[in-house]
């Protein structure tokens, strides 16, 4: 159990969609380790351990990542961009979060890199469903690099 | 070789010289007359017959023929005939009175034509004016070029469209006012081998070197023998066209942009409308009583309403924008794809579709097409009557250049006087605590009939059901 156990990283700016999404990951599983950030700068800055998430014991590297496509700042196809081109960072999975499911975006989305995609749909009840397929998946199903 | 002598230059003198002329086997040798102011005499001079006053003189010429007396004085003949010692044949009297009128007919009739070529080439030089003027004076700009693609003509359209005079283009390569360079290559070397080629839009070069956007319709230029002696081409100004064009796609893009951001926005707040609806029921079920569970419920219904009236709007922005290719697909492919997508939806109402057996192909966008008998059928199965199971008829009608498709079923039918507007947006007949919905889904079905050049319309009779009927074109 212990090599299922991982740390995910939560990046959104809604606080009441970052409820929903601890709530959904949350649900009757694993308890993991849930980091939040709610900018895509701060994605970036967490990711590098930069600034106020230096210290790598309080800021660790996640083994999944929940990526929301509209952010402020930098906004997170560009988040996507950048983990994917650097070596370090680029095997780490990143679920895309949008609400839109534009053709063009979702494939932009594949195209950065990402290795799933997520609509959040208006009704809770059908997001914890598809966050537990996502977590079956990528947390249980496959083996992570740690 | 017949030697001829004439006696009278006058009205019948003057016409019969130039005739006689034109024969090389016959040689008027002299003319006899003693008014000076004859107009035959001014004849005889130009073609250089001799003249003298006196007919009698006429006998002493060597290797004459014959005389011929035009005057109608039967004395002259009579004279002459009485002194003819060499045996000429002497014409007098009725003879050269036939031949007189001959030859008078003659000249009248040559006149005749002659006055209708006249007014024949008056009137071709006039078509020609007239064919020149309606080409010189177009709106529309016509440029003629010979085989080496040199500028022969250049009309007042051309003038004003392009900004050149004409003596500034004409003899030049129309490369020189091209814009599109491999375009004007391409397309004139197929005109003048294959023929003519319409409507092909492109850019010209204008004085000041701006371009405008042309619609041009180039033709081969051809002689009497059929050989093609260069092109003709006949444009039109379409720069405000293109103009409006650009602004309608910018403005459809921005539009598409505005409806996206919109329901992002939307659907944000509705999430978090639901998901806290949602947390209260699980989470403090307890702490409420029946009444507060039952609004809680009431909210999420309608935020589950309202997010499938944002899905739906979003679709209808998109059908149009985001086309899949057209392919040839068989009907009942489509069908069983649909049967597929509705599974849950027809087991759960024990919903029976009947298909006719062998059903068509049709070349169209799949996806589309699947989505659009999707919501037919799935309305099919909704506007039923609480005790009826839906039973729905799908067939089709071979029509020379359409097939004619319809789905039938056994549902509540609509009032007569919302047959026209039921596809129109928004425009639901039922509130949604009867019969769910959006208002949209017919007004998707539609465009999609449209995108594939079609046409939609339905009867209806209430209490025994509706048929839709939708026509997609062959090829």
């Amino acid at each position: 159990m212990d090599s299922k156990f991982i740390n995910i990283l939560i990046v959104e700016d809604n606080p009441d969609h970052i409820i929903f999404t601890k709530e959904a990951l949350e649900e009757n599983g694993v308890v993991h380790e849930i980091y939040v950030v709610e900018d895509g700068q701060e994605a970036l800055d967490y990711l590098y351990q930069k600034g106020k998430y230096i210290d790598k014991e309080k800021s660790p590297r996640p083994g999944l990542i929940l990526l929301d496509i509209k952010l402020p700042k930098v906004d997170g196809m560009e988040v996507l961009r950048q983990l994917k081109s650097d070596p370090d960072l680029k095997s780490i999975p990143v679920i895309l979060l949008t609400t839109s499911s534009r053709d063009e975006e979702i494939a932009e989305g594949y195209l950065c890199g990402a290795n799933s995609y997520v609509t959040k749909p208006v009704n809770l009840d059908e997001f914890i469903e598809k966050i537990r397929n996502i977590k079956l998946y990528w947390v249980i199903t496959n083996s992570l690099p740690k | 070789m017949k030697n001829i002598a004439l006696v009278g230059a006058g009205r019948g003198g003057s016409a019969l010289l130039p005739i006689l002329n034109r024969y090389p086997d016959i040689k008027v040798l002299w003319v006899a007359e003693k008014d000076s102011s004859a107009p035959g005499l001014k004849i005889a001079k130009e073609l250089g017959i001799p003249i003298t006053l006196n007919y009698m003189d006429l006998l002493l010429i060597k290797g004459l023929d014959m005389i011929i007396n035009l005057t109608g004085d039967p004395l002259i003949t009579s004279e002459l005939e009485k002194e003819n010692k060499e045996g000429i044949d002497i014409l007098g009297g009725l003879g050269a009175r036939l031949l007189w009128d001959l030859v008078y007919t003659e000249k009248k009739r040559e006149e005749k034509l002659y006055k209708k070529l006249e007014l024949a080439v008056v009137k071709l030089n006039d078509m020609k004016n007239y064919l020149e003027n309606i080409l010189e004076h177009s709106a529309d700009m016509i440029i003629t070029t010979d085989t080496d693609m040199n500028i022969v003509s250049f009309n007042k359209g051309a003038e004003k469209i392009l900004g050149y005079k004409r003596e500034d283009v004409i003899g030049t390569h129309i490369k020189e006012i091209w814009f599109d360079k491999d375009a004007q290559r391409e397309l004139m070397e197929k005109v003048i081998k294959e023929g003519d080629v319409s409507s092909y839009e492109t850019r010209f070069v204008t004085k000041g070197d701006g371009y405008i956007y042309i619609s041009l319709t180039l033709s081969q230029l051809k002689d009497d023998s059929n050989k093609v002696i260069g092109t003709v081409g006949i444009s039109k100004d379409i720069t405000e066209k293109k103009k409006l064009e650009k602004e309608l796609i910018e403005s459809n893009q921005e539009l598409e942009n505005f409806v996206y951001t919109v329901s992002h926005d939307l659907k944000a707040p509705l999430r978090t409308i639901d998901g806290f609806a949602t947390i209260l029921l699980d989470d403090y079920k307890d702490k409420l009583d029946k009444d507060g569970r039952h609004y809680l419920a009431r909210i999420r219904n309608a935020a589950s309403h309202m997010g499938r009236l944002i899905r739906d709007l979003l679709e209808l922005s998109r059908i149009g924008k985001v086309t899949n290719p057209h392919t040839r697909v068989s009907v009942l492919d489509i069908l069983n794809k649909v049967k597929e997508v509705l599974r849950y939806n027809l087991e759960d109402n024990k919903a029976e579709l009947n298909i006719v057996s062998s059903l068509p192909s049709i070349r169209c966008d799949r996806v589309r097409m699947v989505q659009m008998l999707s919501n037919l059928i799935s309305n099919a199965i909704k506007f039923v009557d609480k005790n009826k199971t839906p039973k729905i008829e799908i067939g089709y009608k071979d029509k020379k250049t359409h097939y004619e498709f319809y789905v039938k079923d056994n549902g509540i039918g609509i009032e007569s006087e919302y047959l026209s507007t039921i596809f129109d947006i928004f425009h639901r007949l039922h509130n949604s605590e009867e019969y769910g919905g959006t208002g949209i889904g017919l007004t998707i079905v539609k465009r999609i009939i449209e995108l594939h050049n079609g046409n939609i319309w339905v009867k209806s009779k209430i209490g025994e059901g509706s048929t839709f009927y939708f026509i997609i074109p062959k090829d």
